[in-house]
């Protein structure tokens, strides 16, 4: 069970404070547990359940970061309860009280404000972890969430390989370890919600499916056994519910714990997408197949070959362009993308470029996707 | 009252892949799965080894007669072996449609599926996907049941059968989220609520792995099939109990003891570390009775062995095993790289359960089936895995049978019609049954009888057993099947309120324990993974035969089944 024995750390005290939630209440409630730095969050929140308030309610199934029951906010980010444990968390405190500290009190200066109080050392109190409910769905009690819009916003990407338009074979489709290979980071997802509870889009735009459903829609892209390619891209890439609603805020990324990197996967669905309209655009119809061509022969899109028939096109300078090399290649690319908002981007200003776009659709102007990276790379 | 022509418990692969087997061939049929977790948070994410299937890719001299042999040979021969024919014999089939259905399989150079090596196969013939390979397999068949438009009952806890007249017709559930009861009311009912490891203290099993499904047939009368099986894992991560993988073992690690020795040289010298898990969690049991034991501070004499990565070398290590080294990372702080891992046995799988024919059908006795009732993977009992299970032949067994009973139930259903069910009868019974947990006055805590009882069930019927343990281990359960009526819940409400669950699951845990200690306390031989102290020898005469248990308040009656032997007569067994 949990906790037999000891592990191999020494015991210490720690002040868990959870914010609860009822049908009528909200509430901050604080536990007082012995515990060792190796123990995990969930073993701690199973401790405080069986041991003193069995009324607390959180999800928990594997105990092994595979199940992905267990997402909630531990000391203010998004992460899995039986990945995190005490010992790193509160170190993790401690870093970020030291930089807000520095940050405050810069070396070789005197504080700015003597009377205000310096931080306590951390020695002398008890130290604290906050546990709260995910962000971004509502909460039904305590530590569980509504996931009804996550799980309905998976399946609006179409997450399943089809093969309807392909000659199924009698054994396996073969996958070389390298395409393979490049599905491994989408496949590491284990659906725990971490990056929607935290996505900046979905906090400002109910249609956005989220990073967890474009990490999907990703692999879907990139699976070189789907032959939906075309048609997916151009279902991920409709108004601002795909890929061009993300804000770039890198928050999915920085808090999976599986390392999917979902704003990287919007990245190559976008990278997708628009090669696939410059070559539409040049050569119409018989040339949209060659990003198809591009992505099924390799999985992804390859950068250098991206620039020939892409970057090539428009430039009209491929001596000069080569000579960039591969680094000055990659930027050239990476310009052409909406790179517009950091973290720091207000919130108010996405929701209303977001509304500008959604109104001009409604009066019935197509909003296509060059025109809405523009309206993104303006902002 | 709710009604579909299919209902389906349990989310995991054998689950899932019946509800996909039904809808495909039929979308006109109401299909629903009912699961008192998400389905995608079912236990079988978390298998990571693999699934084996004689495909050929890497060993052309491998036949699925030779898995057959391996898999029989593995059961110490208790296995039905037309049972473990078709097991065999489909598992290429079922491995080639979940690769045409997306599963993110690992590949050879050349493209095709790459296989590996894994205990008591003699061939390397199991498929994975790196080490996350149930999760490659579940999150594909999800998937597929929402593009199927498959009903989903999540988080929704199943509390019993409705069995009338030798018929099953339905079902009670309790919605976690509000606290609602609702009869389900189907054509046909199908169990597939997956093992019980959490009725002992240490087990790689997760928290839902309860053994409802078990207690619930046994409640209804129906009888459990060979629960005195209970597969130990031999590496088991010390002390939180979680599975280091058989893959790891595949890929070439050593398990050492005190001495620095390799001492399955001991004990299997032609399989080594890879020789099954009976017998692998036999010798880690024995060495640490010797005193070859280890001690958290690396002297001789404690709980636990090491299991030995370092010669492998880190890049090996992180391509093939990376979830290996991130769970000794993450629990203990340990870098598989350059030290060494505390292991011991863990509670890992449940050979028993369910009895079913070829066709998942469920047996009310001996001689009959159940009108109406199915049941597939670890809950079921087919019996594919007699005595002891090969490591990869679980989800090759949820996937293959999982298909096989949705085929079956697929037939069955255009003759079927739904059932008259009385339904407040069964609202009001469960009504009172929760209410009396909410109310009842109580002192003890939950956790402080299930810990008691888990703690019981693995001192008085772990590695090994014998009569005097076994009693004085059903003795004590009488004690906490007393204390149970003791318990009493903080929470009072019908909101999301697990400690409901927690208190219906132990009850499961309990009658399931009892069930495992009475039909071990009567095998009066060893066999695989059941290993007596006072019958040390395979008893072929007496019990080459199944074991069926009857659960009822007045005690548990034993009776017994014959094996189906087709192909492999019984020999010694030897690795
Ligand atoms: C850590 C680990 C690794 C493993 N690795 C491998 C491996 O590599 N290869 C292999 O072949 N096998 C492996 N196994 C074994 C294998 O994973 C399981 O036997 C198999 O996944 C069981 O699947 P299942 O569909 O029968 O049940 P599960 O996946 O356990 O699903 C049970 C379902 O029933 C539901 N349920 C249960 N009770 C109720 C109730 N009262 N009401 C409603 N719903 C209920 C649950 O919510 C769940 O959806 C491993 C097991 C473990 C523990
Ligand atoms: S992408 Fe990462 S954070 Fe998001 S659901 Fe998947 S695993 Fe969780
Ligand atoms: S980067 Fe995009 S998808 Fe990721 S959290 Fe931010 S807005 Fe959401
Ligand atoms: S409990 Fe499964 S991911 Fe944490």
């Amino acid at each position: 069970m949990g906790i037999k024995g000891t592990r191999w750390g020494c015991v210490m005290q720690v002040c868990f404070k959870v914010i609860r939630q009822s049908q009528t209440n909200a509430w901050v409630q604080t536990y007082l547990l012995d515990v060792e730095p190796s123990y995990t969050i969930l073993d701690c929140l199973n401790q405080i359940k069986w041991e003193q308030d069995g009324s607390l309610a959180f999800r928990k199934n594997c105990r092994n970061t595979i199940c992905g029951s267990c997402g909630m906010r531990i000391n203010g980010r998004s992460a899995l309860a039986c990945k995190e444990n005490v010992g790193a968390e509160l170190a993790r405190l401690q870093s970020i009280n030291s930089t807000v500290i520095s940050a405050e009190n810069p070396a070789n200066s005197a504080p700015l404000n003597p009377d205000r109080k310096s931080l306590p050392d951390a020695s002398e109190l008890i130290p604290e972890i906050t546990i709260a409910p995910m962000g971004n769905m509502p909460v039904i009690k305590d530590l569980i969430v509504d996931m009804q819009s996550f799980w309905d916003n998976l399946k609006a990407i179409d997450p399943y390989i089809s093969t309807r338009a392909r000659q199924v074979p009698e054994r396996e489709f073969l996958q070389t370890p390298e395409d393979r290979a490049r599905l491994d980071q989408t496949g590491n997802c284990i659906l725990c919600g971490a990056c929607y509870s935290e996505c900046n889009a979905r906090e400002v735009n109910p249609g956005f499916v989220g990073p967890h459903a474009l990490a999907k829609a990703y692999r879907m892209v990139a699976d070189t056994r789907d032959d939906q390619t075309e048609t997916r891209l151009q279902q991920y890439s409709q108004g601002t519910d795909g890929v061009w609603g993300c804000t770039r805020c890198l928050y999915c990324n920085s808090v999976c714990p599986m390392d999917v990197a979902p704003m990287d996967q919007i990245g190559n669905i976008k990278a997708a997408v628009l090669h696939q309209e410059t070559i539409a655009e040049s050569r119409p119809i018989r040339h949209r197949r060659v990003l198809i061509d591009l992505v099924k022969e390799g999985g992804w899109i390859d950068e250098r070959q991206f620039g020939l028939r892409v970057v090539g096109n428009s430039f009209r300078d491929l001596q000069g362009l080569v000579s960039l090399g591969p680094l000055g290649l990659r930027m050239l690319i990476r310009g052409k993308f909406p790179f517009g908002f950091e973290p720091s981007v207000g919130v108010e200003a996405v929701r209303s470029l977001i509304e500008a776009v959604q109104d001009l659709e409604a009066q019935g102007n197509p909003v296509s996707d060059s025109l809405m990276s523009e309206v993104f790379l303006k902002g | 009252m709710i009604d579909h022509d299919v209902i389906i418990v349990g989310g995991g692969l054998a689950g899932s892949r019946a509800a996909l087997e039904i809808v495909r061939t039929d979308p006109t049929l109401s299909v629903a799965v009912v699961a008192k977790t998400h389905p995608i948070r079912s236990h079988s994410v978390a298998a990571q080894g693999g699934i084996a299937a004689a495909l050929k890719n890497v060993d052309p001299a491998d036949s699925w007669e030779a898995h057959a042999f391996d898999t029989v040979k593995g059961s110490d021969y208790l296995a039905d072996q037309d049972a473990v024919e078709i097991l065999t014999r489909e598992a290429a089939d079922v491995v080639i449609d979940l690769e045409h259905m997306g599963v993110l399989f690992s590949r050879l150079p050349d493209g095709r599926i790459a296989q590996r090596a894994f205990g008591g196969h003699a061939h390397n013939r199991t498929c994975y996907a790196a080490d996350k390979t149930g999760h490659a397999i579940l999150h594909e068949l999800i998937c597929n049941l929402m593009r199927y438009g498959v009903k989903i009952y999540d988080e929704w806890y199943v509390m019993r059968l409705i069995l009338e007249e030798g018929q099953a017709k339905g079902l009670v559930m309790y919605h976690i989220l509000d606290g609602q009861i609702q009869v389900v009311r189907a054509k046909a009912v199908m169990f597939a609520t997956g093992g019980y490891g959490r009725v002992f203290n240490t087990t790689s099993n997760d928290y839902a792995s309860t053994g409802d499904g078990l207690s619930i047939a046994a409640l209804a009368g129906l009888p459990l099939e060979d629960m005195e099986f209970v597969q130990f894992h031999p590496t088991g991560l010390y002390p939180v109990g979680v599975l280091i993988s058989e893959a790891v073992r595949g890929e070439g690690a050593y398990l050492i003891n005190s001495a620095g020795d390799r001492f399955m040289a001991t004990y299997a010298p032609s399989r080594m570390e890879l020789a099954p898990r009976d017998i692998t969690s036999r010798a880690i049991g024995r060495e640490l009775r010797a005193g070859r034991g280890i001690h958290s501070d690396g002297t001789a004499g404690g709980p636990f062995v090491y299991l030995d990565l370092r010669h492998m070398g880190r890049e090996k290590i992180m391509s093939r095993i990376p979830f290996c080294w991130e769970e000794a990372h993450r629990l203990l702080g340990i870098d598989a790289v350059t030290q060494p891992m505390p292991v011991r046995p863990t509670i890992h799988y449940s050979m028993g359960g369910i009895p079913v024919n070829t066709a998942g059908q469920v047996r009310g006795s001996s001689d009959s089936l159940v009108d109406g009732l199915y049941a597939a993977g670890e809950t079921a009992c087919v019996s594919v895995h007699g005595a002891n299970r090969l490591g990869s032949n679980s989800l090759l067994e949820c996937v293959v049978y999982g298909r096989r009973t949705g085929a079956t139930i697929t037939q069955a259903i255009p003759t079927r019609k739904l059932p008259n069910v009385d339904e407040s009868h069964y609202i009001t019974e469960a009504q009172q049954q929760l209410q009396s947990l909410l109310d009842q006055p109580g002192h003890y805590r939950i956790n402080q009888v299930r810990q008691a009882f888990q703690d019981a069930m693995t001192e008085f019927c772990g590695v090994f057993r014998n009569a005097s343990l076994m009693e004085t281990g059903l003795a004590q359960l009488q004690g906490f099947q007393a204390q149970y009526s003791q318990i009493y819940l903080d929470d009072k409400g019908k909101h999301w309120n697990t400690e409901i669950i927690e208190a219906l699951e132990l009850r499961s845990l309990m009658i399931v324990g009892q069930m495992i200690l009475e039909s071990a306390l009567q095998r009066q031989e060893s066999r695989g993974a059941h290993c007596r102290e006072d019958y040390p020898q395979r008893d072929d005469t007496n019990f080459l035969q199944h074991t069926l248990a009857y659960y009822s308040a007045a005690g548990i009656d034993i009776s017994y089944h014959p094996v189906t032997i087709t192909m492999f007569e019984p020999q010694e067994r030897k690795y």
